[in-house]
Formats: C-alpha cells, sequence, structure tokens
C-alpha cells in the first residue's frame, strides 16, 4: 500500500480546506435564499398558528369581551364549568354518536367501492368513478337543503320508499333518537366517494407482484381481500380512520343547516357549541376552553387510534 | 467548523432573525392601522373639534366625510338602499356614503369581527334586544340630543320605541310588523267556517283546528327549531294576547315575571296545537301556507308582500287576531311587533372632531331613510309596516297599503302591539332560555307547567348573576 508522504497530507489538507471554503460559500448563500424563501412559511405560522393558538390557550383561562378589548385572568373557571356543563357532555356524546356511524359506514363503503372501481372486469370505470366522487364535491348548504327535503317525515322521498317496505313514517330530523343518526348516514353518502379515491389510491400502489403470488398460492376473492389487500392497505385505513375521526368532531354546517343542533339539543355538535357559546352570547374564554378540550380529546383520540391500528394485524 | 463557516452562519441568522423582526413589527403595525377615510385627517383637527360637528344642524357645512352603510335582507331593499345613497349624495356632495351589501350572517358572529376591525356600516339595522348588547359595550351613539331628534319621534308610534334607563334613546324604528294570525280563505270557506269571523278565543281556535286539519294538511305550522331567537316569533304574541303585556321581567330588571297563569294557558294552547297534531313538528317545505299544505300562518306583515308577489291566483288572505283565553280580561288583541330599528354604530377608528363627523352624517342618513317618503318606498317593495303613528292615515302609506292583501285591517293591528321587554339587558339570553322551555314543551320533555317554572329558575339565575 502507498503511503502519502506529510507535504501530499498537506496539500491535499490545504485543497480540502479550499474547496471546504468555497461550499460554505455557496451553502452560505444558499442558506440565506432558502432562509429568504420560507419567511413568508414562518411568518404565517407565527401569525396564522402560533398567536391564534396562544389567544386560545390563554383565552380559555380568561374572561374575554373582545368589544370591550379586556381579557382578564380567571384561572381555571372555565375548565371547571365546562366539566359540570351537561350540554358540552351532549354535545360530546351526540358527536361521537356520529363518528360511531359516520366513520366506520364510510370507510367500509368506500372500501368496497374502491374494490368495484378496481375491478378490471367493470365496463366504463371512468364513468362510475366520476358518480361516486360527485357527492364530494356538492356544496354543503345544497347536500343539506336536498338531504332535509328527502328525510322530511310527510313528504319525504325516503319515507315514501320506506312505505312500499310497511314502515311507517320515521320522523328523521324531528326527533331525539334519529336527528344524529340521520345527519351521519347523509354524510356517509357525502363520503363514501371521497374514501373510495383513498382506497382506490392505495389498491392501485399494491404491489402486483404479492396479488400475482396469492393468486398462485390459490387464494379465493374473499381471501385475497381480507388477508392480502386489506392488510396492506392498513396506512391508508388508518389515515382515513384518523382523518374521519377528526372531520367528525369538527361537524359543524350540516346539523347548523338541518335540525339547528336539535331536537332539543340532539345534534348539537361540540363545534356548534363552541360557536353558540363565542359567537352567539359573546362568552369566548368559554368558547375557547371547549376549543382547547375538544382539542384535547382530539389529540388523545388520534393517538389511541394510531397504537391500535398501525399494531393491528388485521 | 471554520471561522468563516462559524461567520457565514451568525451572520444569517442574525440577518434572518432581524428581517423576521422587522417584517413581523411592520406587518403587526400595518394590521393595526385602520386607514382614515378620504378627505379626513385620522387624527382630526383642533379647529373642526371647537365647532361641535354633532350638533350642527346643517350637515351640509360638515367637511368632506364619508360613512358606511350596509343594505341587506331582501334584493329589492338591496336595490332600494343603493338608490336611497345615490339619492342622499347628491343632496349633500359633502357626504359621500361608502354603501355595500352586507355580508352574510352579520347579525351576529360576523359583525363582530367587523366592528373589531372598524369597518361595519355606521348606521346599523338593529332590534330591542341586540341593541342592548351593543350599548352595554358603549358602542351606539345617545340620539335625543342630535338635531331634529324631537321632529322624527313626533311622527313615530310610541309604542315601538323605547327609551334606556339611562334616558338615552339608542335607536328608532324603522320599520314593523304586528304578529297576526292569517288563514287560507278557500281552505276556510271549504271547511264550512266563516272566514268574517276568525276565532278570538282559544276554543274557537281549537275549532278551527279540528276543523282544518287532515292527514295531509294541517292548522299551522309553528316553528320547532331552537335558535335563541325563535321565541319571539312563535309564543311572544299568545303570551301578549293572554296577559295583556310584554313584560317578561320585573321593571327593575332583577326578577322573572313571565310564569303567570295566562302563560301557562298560552303554552297549553300551543302544546295543544303540536298534541293534536294539528302543528306538525317539522317545518314544511317551501310556502305550506301557500300550498295550502296549512290553513293559518301565524306571521308579520311580509306575509302580505309574499302573498302579493307569489300566491297563486284567487288566493284568499284573512287577518284574525291572535287569541285569547276564553276567560281573558285582557282588552282588545293585542299582539308582539317585531320592529326594526336603525342605530348609529359610533366611529370607533378615530376620535375627536373627525368621529363627530361621520356620526352627524350617518344621523342625517338616518333622518333621511326615516323620511315618509322613503318609508314609503321600502314599504312598497316589502310590505313592512312603517312605524308611524299615521299609517292608516298618511296617503304615502295608504297608497300602499290598499294594494296589499288585507293591508288595512292588518295595520290596524299596530296600535295594540308591543316590541320586546325592555327591562334587562339580558333580553337575548332570556329568550334563548324561553325558547329551550318551547322546545322542551312540544317535544313532550316538559309540561307546559314545568317548561315555564324551569325557564323562571334559569331566568331568574341569570338576573342573580348580572
Amino acid at each position: 500500500m502507498m503511503q502519502a508522504t506529510g507535504t501530499e497530507i498537506t496539500q491535499v489538507g490545504g485543497l480540502s480546506k479550499r474547496l471546504g471554503s468555497v461550499r460554505t460559500r455557496r451553502r452560505g448563500k444558499w442558506d440565506r435564499i432558502a432562509i429568504l424563501l420560507v419567511t413568508p412559511w414562518l411568518l404565517q405560522l407565527v401569525f396564522f398558528t402560533l398567536y391564534p393558538l396562544y389567544i386560545a390557550l390563554y383565552g380559555s383561562v380568561a374572561e374575554w369581551d373582545i368589544l370591550k378589548d379586556t381579557m382578564t385572568y380567571i384561572g381555571f373557571d372555565n375548565y371547571i364549568k365546562l366539566f359540570s356543563d351537561a350540554e358540552f357532555f351532549k354535545a360530546l356524546r351526540n358527536s361521537f354518536v356520529y363518528i360511531l356511524i359516520q366513520v366506520p359506514a364510510s370507510l367500509t363503503g368506500g372500501f368496497f367501492v374502491a374494490l368495484l372501481l378496481n375491478s378490471s372486469s367493470l365496463r366504463g370505470r371512468a364513468f362510475f368513478r366520476g358518480i361516486y366522487i360527485l357527492p364530494v364535491i356538492v356544496p354543503v348548504v345544497v347536500m343539506a337543503i336536498v338531504w332535509q327535503w328527502m328525510y322530511a317525515t310527510n313528504s319525504g322521498v325516503i319515507n315514501y320508499l320506506l312505505s312500499f317496505l310497511g314502515i311507517g313514517q320515521v320522523p328523521w330530523l324531528t326527533s331525539e333518537r334519529f336527528s344524529m343518526p340521520s345527519i351521519a348516514l347523509m354524510k356517509v353518502w357525502n363520503d363514501v366517494g371521497l374514501y373510495a379515491m383513498f382506497f382506490l389510491a392505495g389498491l392501485q400502489g399494491l404491489s402486483k407482484d404479492v396479488l400475482d403470488a396469492a393468486e398462485v398460492d390459490g387464494v379465493n376473492k374473499w381471501q385475497m381481500i381480507r388477508h392480502i389487500k386489506l392488510p396492506l392497505l392498513n396506512p391508508v385505513v388508518v389515515f382515513s380512520v384518523v382523518m374521519g375521526t377528526l372531520w367528525g368532531l369538527n361537524i359543524f354546517t350540516e346539523p347548523l343547516l338541518m335540525t339547528e343542533g336539535g331536537p332539543r339539543g340532539s345534534s348539537l355538535t361540540t363545534l356548534l357549541y363552541l360557536y353558540r357559546e363565542g359567537f352567539i352570547w359573546s362568552r369566548l374564554g368559554y368558547a375557547n376552553a371547549i376549543g382547547v378540550a375538544s382539542t384535547l380529546i382530539i389529540l388523545v383520540l388520534t393517538f389511541v387510534q394510531r397504537r391500535l391500528l398501525e399494531r393491528s394485524s388485521w | 467548523m471554520s471561522e468563516n463557516q462559524s461567520n457565514s452562519y451568525r451572520l444569517s441568522r442574525r440577518h434572518f432573525m432581524a428581517g423576521t423582526t422587522i417584517i413581523s413589527a411592520s406587518a403587526f403595525l400595518a394590521a393595526c392601522a385602520v386607514p382614515a377615510p378620504a378627505g379626513q385627517s385620522a387624527a382630526g383637527d383642533a379647529s373642526a373639534a371647537e365647532i361641535g360637528w354633532l350638533t350642527e344642524p346643517d350637515v351640509a357645512k360638515l367637511p368632506e366625510t364619508t360613512l358606511r352603510y350596509w343594505y341587506y335582507e331582501t334584493p329589492e331593499r338591496i336595490e332600494l338602499g343603493k338608490k336611497q345613497e345615490a339619492a342622499f349624495e347628491a343632496m349633500y356632495p359633502n357626504v359621500q356614503i361608502e354603501g355595500s351589501t352586507a355580508p352574510d350572517a352579520v347579525d351576529n358572529e360576523m359583525l363582530v369581527a367587523f366592528i373589531k376591525a372598524g369597518t361595519n356600516s355606521h348606521l346599523h339595522q338593529s332590534v330591542n334586544m341586540e341593541d342592548t348588547w351593543y350599548f352595554s359595550r358603549d358602542l351606539l351613539l345617545p340620539l335625543q340630543d342630535l338635531p331634529g331628534f324631537q321632529e322624527v319621534m313626533d311622527k313615530m308610534n310610541p309604542k315601538l320605541n323605547y327609551t334606556w334607563k339611562d334616558g338615552n334613546v339608542y335607536s328608532i324604528s324603522w320599520y314593523s310588523g304586528p304578529r297576526v294570525m292569517f288563514y287560507n280563505g278557500q281552505r276556510v270557506r271549504e271547511a264550512g267556517l266563516n272566514p268574517e269571523n276568525p276565532p278570538e278565543t282559544y276554543s274557537q281556535f281549537l275549532e278551527w283546528a279540528e276543523a282544518l286539519t287532515d292527514e295531509t294538511h294541517w292548522f299551522t305550522n309553528l316553528w320547532t327549531q331552537e335558535e335563541w331567537w325563535r321565541w319571539q316569533f312563535q309564543a311572544y304574541a299568545f303570551y301578549i294576547a293572554a296577559n295583556g303585556t310584554n313584560q317578561l321581567v320585573s321593571e327593575d330588571g332583577t326578577k322573572a315575571i313571565f310564569n303567570t297563569p295566562e302563560a301557562l294557558q298560552s303554552y297549553q294552547l300551543i302544546h295543544t296545537l303540536f298534541a293534536e297534531k294539528y302543528n306538525l313538528t317539522e317545518t314544511l317545505e317551501g310556502n305550506p301556507f301557500l300550498s295550502g299544505q296549512v290553513a293559518a300562518s301565524l306571521n308579520g306583515a311580509s306575509l302580505m308582500g309574499t302573498v302579493k308577489r307569489e300566491a297563486p291566483e284567487g288566493f284568499e288572505l284573512i287577518v284574525g287576531p291572535i287569541p285569547k283565553p276564553d276567560d281573558s280580561k285582557v282588552e282588545g288583541f293585542p299582539t308582539y311587533n317585531f320592529v326594526r330599528n336603525f342605530a348609529i354604530m359610533r366611529e370607533q377608528a378615530q376620535e375627536g372632531a373627525a368621529a363627530d363627523q361621520i356620526n352627524r352624517a350617518a344621523w342625517e342618513f338616518m333622518k333621511y331613510l326615516l323620511s315618509d317618503e322613503q318609508l314609503a318606498a321600502d314599504f312598497a317593495i316589502t310590505g313592512d309596516l312603517p312605524p308611524t303613528k299615521d299609517v292608516l292615515t298618511n296617503s304615502l302609506f295608504t297608497e300602499v297599503l290598499q294594494g296589499l292583501p288585507a293591508g288595512e285591517k292588518y295595520a290596524s293591528f299596530a296600535d295594540n302591539s308591543y316590541i320586546y321587554d325592555m327591562n334587562t339587558t339580558l333580553g337575548s339570553e332570556i329568550m334563548g332560555v324561553l325558547t329551550k322551555s318551547y322546545v322542551d314543551m312540544i317535544f313532550d320533555a316538559k309540561t307546559p307547567d314545568q317548561a315555564l317554572a324551569d325557564a323562571e329558575t334559569e331566568v331568574n339565575d341569570l338576573l342573580a348573576k348580572q
């Protein structure tokens, strides 16, 4: 093996230093440009995320009158009130009822629609993809009005169709029992196409080798779905469940338009309650406490879901 | 790390931090600063401050002034608002009106944001129970000392206006709509009832309800939704008709006084309407009154306009009073009158003379909108009654009244009508509680007496915490 002399080492070292210096100058220049480029985003982060977050947190321990510009620290009074507020727990319960119906139903529906749309034997696939995605792009106000008509007890098309099955008039939106499930079912119709898109993207990304190997091994269609495709789609499932839960806890416009949270608060959601407290009654401090508590619940729920689903072996 | 490298990084971070701080500070300052309207200096000027623009009788003497005005509610009213703006500017070229269609949802949550940003309408279209919320936050300009105030008030129906406990008048009624019972004449005749004698007592009312309800038709369509303001449109008229007063809270504002035997009778009547399925627990689609699905409608002035514009040919509109309990000792047929007011939202961003100029200009514009001609113009396009004493005698109004179905008979109810109880600043909160009690009752979660008693307790708690 050749041995480098001291002079050679010094020369190489000098060259390396010079190259390093050039690189550093270039890197320094690029760093400055990079910093300049991210500055708008950082400003946005500071002004529109961190500052509102600070206001939300501080507001939740304050009595806040936005028009008088007063924010008086009151400790944890808002939280103490929150944990003894039956209306808040009713809203929370309603939100969970909604999630428990809407998320599994939408995901299951979306998954099977995606399987159908991914099938090479389906004629007019592009057409059906369009059809299923259509509800997703329907404006929520339009959807709420149309479904209100469909759900009408005396003149709605749903009760009309059910009458052929001998089912009497169901008060979909005007009974405490049905109002939240009815809104959840409407959102299932709305979201199946969205989840179908997620699953379709996942299915198209599956390794053909794995699927072919399974076929060679003689798995039937159901086994293929249950033991091959579904486990491979686990990241999509985790994402969909987490996002579905998040969206579910934030549902607002639909109950506001369709039932105003009623009857008797049976479709009042946490966000609708927050809105009423904050913007109708101007109890902004209390509304912030509702917001912070809801965020914490979402965080815990998301964490638990991820832990459970990512470990799941299906 | 070489010294060069180290210097280079320190320099960029320092620059970055300094730059970020400067930009942040500038953005903050820019966001906080509200530009002065054209033609005004932000600080105002000392000589102008001495003039006292607020009480200046002649608005033509004001320096160039710009005020904001939002028109809204219906396309017709928006169009009229634009015309009124142009006509006023022609009369007073020194006053510019930045008119615009009010943003959506401006009745509640959005308004706060606009007030905070100093971009709200100076002339605000308010309602009584919201006035209290605004003036308790020092947002409204007292009107009673402004030039020409008394002339305006002299022509207004005093029952449709209020003076707050501090002696200030914060708003003036703009249009009104007493709540009455409207009936579909054709359905009344088909049921063998006499359209000349609409029900006046509860037992007559329920007789009509029975006669006008079958499997696909219902008597009334009272709302069942639960936004806080709903009670005033559904139950308050029955409450006033039964009690002969609009008072919900004691005059000193410390105690609920609405749990009376008469109020209970009115709740029992409403409960019967739902229990007997004379009224469904859901709001019917479209306009069920015009389509004949329901035979009666508890409604205000705007229904006459709707009937005129949209009713099928031959639709006969009958006006009747809000019924009273059979043994009622209340004189006549009092009812609730929903009144929309004009109030001046003080100019917030500027102070002194500059603010006074704007407020003064807003007052002049308010007076213009409350002139007989402009009230009549609004009446003609909406059917909402002018809240004046002479609504049945002034030819400008009677001309419009005669063109409305049942207009004159309807307008006669205005004389015995009441605005919302103004004994407390918690009017909205109290109505929220009452709406809840109403919904609890019609969905059979509470009996009428329980609903009223619980509402009384809750309102007393609210008043005690005040």
